[in-house]
């Protein structure tokens, strides 16, 4: 049911998961569960004692961190619900996995931690999807003819849209695609519930305005469903893009 | 019934022929270890079989701590006449022989073998007659008293019980002890599973702890055996699903100590990929010196104590469990 290859086996699927707790845990049950993983992963925590190293550990306390950060804000959390559990249907299943790097090649950032899994959505996509093969085109737009741009907001079935699709890699490639298909910024707000200043800012690339790269993910996978394109070259590109920018900017002395 | 008659996820292939059928009237085999001595494995096998015996159950606790043997003791009986060792020898024919009643309504005790030379040279074949022998007992509920350790008869009883729980003090040697106790199940399990004979090399590698492969942690192993046969990854991972090992943390003093369970549950899960089942704990309690060197069981002589609660909890539990066969799959 999950994808095949190498991913770790006892790695958390989620936040919730890292937490312990399920999806439609309350606020307290969800600080009582930071409290004891906390208290579990602690350098002089006794259940470590013997099997556990002081670097595992620390990967697990940031990990239950980094999760207590999102999942104790109601607006970070539901921001969250919405990218990876797909809004307020009961997730009973883990719905999309964040794969993570095994602890030996982690390096300092929770961000980093996060890398793109390799066919995510390949379930959802298999049946319905009706793009050609990746390697069958070469990432650029500018070898289409870019019809005019359907202002109308009127949603329209991106199902009803075959033609065929370039992978698609970045913010202004997407942003062609669906004015392409005649999907409004509008219905994918409706149907994504991801807001619209997100997607316009995902569209534009403006990296300034977007929140942490877990969300982005989430926000990027969503769009590649929506608009039936593989999600697997654009996450990673565009995260790739989004990382070197962000160290980029934090390389850099002093920024206004 | 038939589901709580299904062998156990833990059960070992090799004795798989003992353990799968439904030979007897027997609804559940308990097993309690822990890998460290004197973490009061006897005292607990004793008092769950005490209790289950109340809940009109007829049970029948075993001394499988060979060589060391004194269940009995704890259960308020004189050494026995017959023993386990005198089975295994042949000297008696049926194991019914060895049953004896320990005064208790519907408990009987098989002492654990006096000499520890035929324990020692226990082969194969007779652990899997014995399991056999103890699915056959005219009992709902067999208690296994498994010895200190991690020999590979204690992991074999342990993995071949309905119900496997391993007993742990909050103090570092005790956890270390039980870790150590929980690596040998674990490895033992999946190396005894046929579909991982491919990757046997592996699993023998990480048990032995120093390769040259950088195996050190089940997730180490799952990445390697992945890299030679994703398929083995596969089963690695269902097999890993199906474990499930019960905790009891005993002699607890604090809210701190009955948390060291939850923790230790936590990190199973992040270090095996295992869901320990964290049954619940037992108070500490200075009286059961007392019980002991009256040669008295202490359910006996402490009816109303908190120890004598918590034992009867877990206990319930764990029948309840048992009477109400689960829709999911063990």
């Amino acid at each position: 049911m999950n994808s095949f290859p190498a991913r770790g086996f006892n790695e958390a699927q989620n936040l919730y998961e890292i937490l312990e707790v399920r999806p439609d845990a309350g606020p307290q049950e969800i600080r009582a569960a930071y409290l004891r993983a906390k208290a579990s992963f602690q350098r002089d925590s006794l259940a470590l004692y013997s099997l556990m190293d002081g670097d595992d550990a620390a990967l697990m306390l940031r990990q239950v961190e980094e999760a207590f950060l999102v999942l104790s804000n109601p607006d970070r959390r539901k921001l969250y619900d919405q990218s990876y559990l797909r809004g307020p249907q009961p997730a009973v299943a883990p719905v999309i996995s964040i794969d993570r790097v095994p602890p030996m090649s982690s390096s300092a950032d929770m961000e980093d931690l996060l890398i793109p899994p390799s066919t995510d959505f390949s379930g959802t996509l298999a049946s319905e999807s009706t793009s050609p093969p990746m390697d069958a085109v070469t990432p650029s737009t500018s070898a289409m003819p870019a019809p005019a741009p359907m202002a109308s907001p009127q949603p329209a079935s991106p199902k009803s849209a075959p033609s065929p699709v370039p992978t698609i890699s970045s913010g202004p490639e997407l942003r062609d695609l669906r004015e392409r298909r005649g999907v409004s910024i509008d219905y994918l707000v409706e149907i994504t519930r991801i807001r619209k200043t997100y997607l316009v800012a995902v569209e534009a690339e403006n990296f300034e305005a977007l929140p942490a790269a877990v969300y982005i993910r989430g926000f990027l996978c969503q769009m590649a469903r929506e608009l039936h394109i593989p999600t697997e070259p654009l996450v990673t590109e565009y995260l790739k893009r989004l990382s070197e920018w962000r160290t980029a900017r934090e390389l850099s002395p002093k920024r206004k | 019934m038939a589901e709580t008659l299904a062998h156990s996820e833990w059960s070992v292939d090799p004795l798989k022929s003992a353990t799968a059928p439904a030979l007897g009237r027997v609804k559940q085999i308990w097993a309690i270890g822990g890998g460290k001595g004197g973490v009061g494995k006897s005292l607990i096998a004793s008092s769950m079989a005490i209790s289950l015996s109340r809940f009109h159950q007829k049970v029948v606790a075993i001394d499988l701590d060979l060589g060391g043997a004194n269940l009995h003791t704890t259960l308020g009986v004189d050494l026995p006449q017959q023993s386990l060792s005198d089975f295994i020898a042949n000297r008696v024919p049926r194991i019914d022989d060895c049953v004896i009643p320990t005064g208790i309504p519907n408990l009987s005790v098989i002492s654990g073998a006096q000499d520890s030379i035929g324990v020692m040279h226990l082969q194969n074949e007779h652990k899997v007659r014995l399991l056999e022998a103890f699915r056959k007992l005219d009992a709902d509920y067999v208690i296994f008293d498994l010895g200190a350790g991690t020999s590979s008869h204690t992991i074999d009883f342990f993995l071949a019980a309905d119900v496997g729980m391993v007993t742990v003090l909050p103090e570092p040697t005790s956890i270390e002890n039980a870790y150590r106790f929980i690596k040998s199940a674990f490895y033992r399990k999946l190396r005894s599973s046929p579909t991982m004979d491919p990757v046997a090399h592996l699993i023998d590698a990480a048990m032995e702890g120093k390769n040259d492969l950088g195996i050190k942690t089940p997730s180490d192993l799952f990445r390697e055996v992945n890299a030679v046969s994703p398929e083995a990854g596969m089963r690695m991972k269902e097999l890993i699903a199906g474990m499930q090992p019960r905790l009891v943390l005993n002699q607890v003093r604090t809210q701190t100590d009955i948390d060291v369970g939850f923790s230790i549950k936590s990190v199973c899960k992040r270090y095996f990929g295992i869901d320990i089942d964290y049954l619940g704990y037992l108070d500490y309690d200075s009286s059961v010196w007392q019980a002991v060197r009256r040669k008295k069981p202490f359910m006996v002589e402490f009816p109303n104590s908190r120890l004598v609660g918590n034992i009867d909890k877990i206990t319930h539990h764990l029948f309840r469990k048992a009477s109400t066969p689960s829709t999911i799959p063990r």
